[in-house]
């Protein structure tokens, strides 16, 4: 891992604050706290999510990072890993279109 | 001659979307197919039940829709004109009987957040309308 980092340091710190930022915004939906939070778990199996905090999630990731989510994401991000590879790749996106 | 009791079969019933099921336990189910002679199998998945959790879903759904759609001080058919929504569709919404698609949930999450910021927006501005003709009052 660390000789991975060191490769592709950007990335991967990125990759990293999106994780957490992610995780802070599913926590005010979930019965868990930020740090109990897993990329494995599923927003609505796992978290105790409905889909009325899926799409407000959806919103408050669109005003973190400054994206638009589109409706397929959010029907196909079932845990918290899918939904920071999603936003991760809308940011990269968005900066390739800048 | 002495009458056997019947042992009572406890079960219990549901509506979703309009049919009633029963609920009862499996050993109890099994039984009453064994003695109808009956075989047993589990229906595959349809589209409606596929998506896991969904049924609880629905009901905290259409139960924290109907909270949020008062807290913006709407109507069910202001909720539905604004959000774009058919008013039957956010009816059946509301009462739980179909589970809306994310599009929609996100139309009326935005329609009920526009309708809460004006809500604040007025009541900030009819207190500085106060607030000014008490100054000028003075």
């Amino acid at each position: 891992m660390p000789m991975e980092s060191n490769v592709s340091c950007g990335v991967l710190s990125s990759r990293d604050q999106v994780l957490a930022e992610v995780k802070k915004i599913v926590a005010e939906h979930s019965d868990l706290a930020a740090s109990e939070i897993q990329e494995g778990h599923r927003l609505i199996d796992d978290l105790g999510c409905d889909s009325l905090d899926v799409v407000e999630i959806a919103m408050e990731v669109e005003e973190e990072f400054g994206i638009d989510v589109p409706d397929d994401l959010t029907d196909n991000s079932q845990t918290v890993g899918e939904v920071v590879e999603g936003v991760v790749q809308l940011l990269r996106q968005s900066q390739a279109g800048d | 001659m002495t009458k056997r009791t019947q042992p009572a079969l406890d079960y219990r019933s549901v509506e979703l979307d309009g049919m009633r099921y029963v609920i009862l336990r499996e050993s109890a189910f099994e039984l009453l197919c064994g003695k109808a002679r009956l075989g047993t199998r589990v229906a595959p998945p349809n589209e409606a039940t596929a998506a896991p959790g969904l049924d609880l879903d629905r009901a905290s759904l259409a139960e924290k829709l109907v909270r949020r759609r008062r807290a913006a001080g709407l109507s069910q058919a202001e909720l539905a004109r604004r959000a774009g929504v058919r008013p039957e569709t956010l009816n059946r919404i509301e009462r739980g009987r179909t589970t809306p698609d994310f599009a929609t949930v996100r139309k009326l999450v935005v329609a009920m957040n526009a309708a809460e910021h004006e809500r604040l927006t007025v009541s900030t501005s009819t207190q500085n309308d106060k607030e000014t003709s008490h100054a000028d009052g003075e």
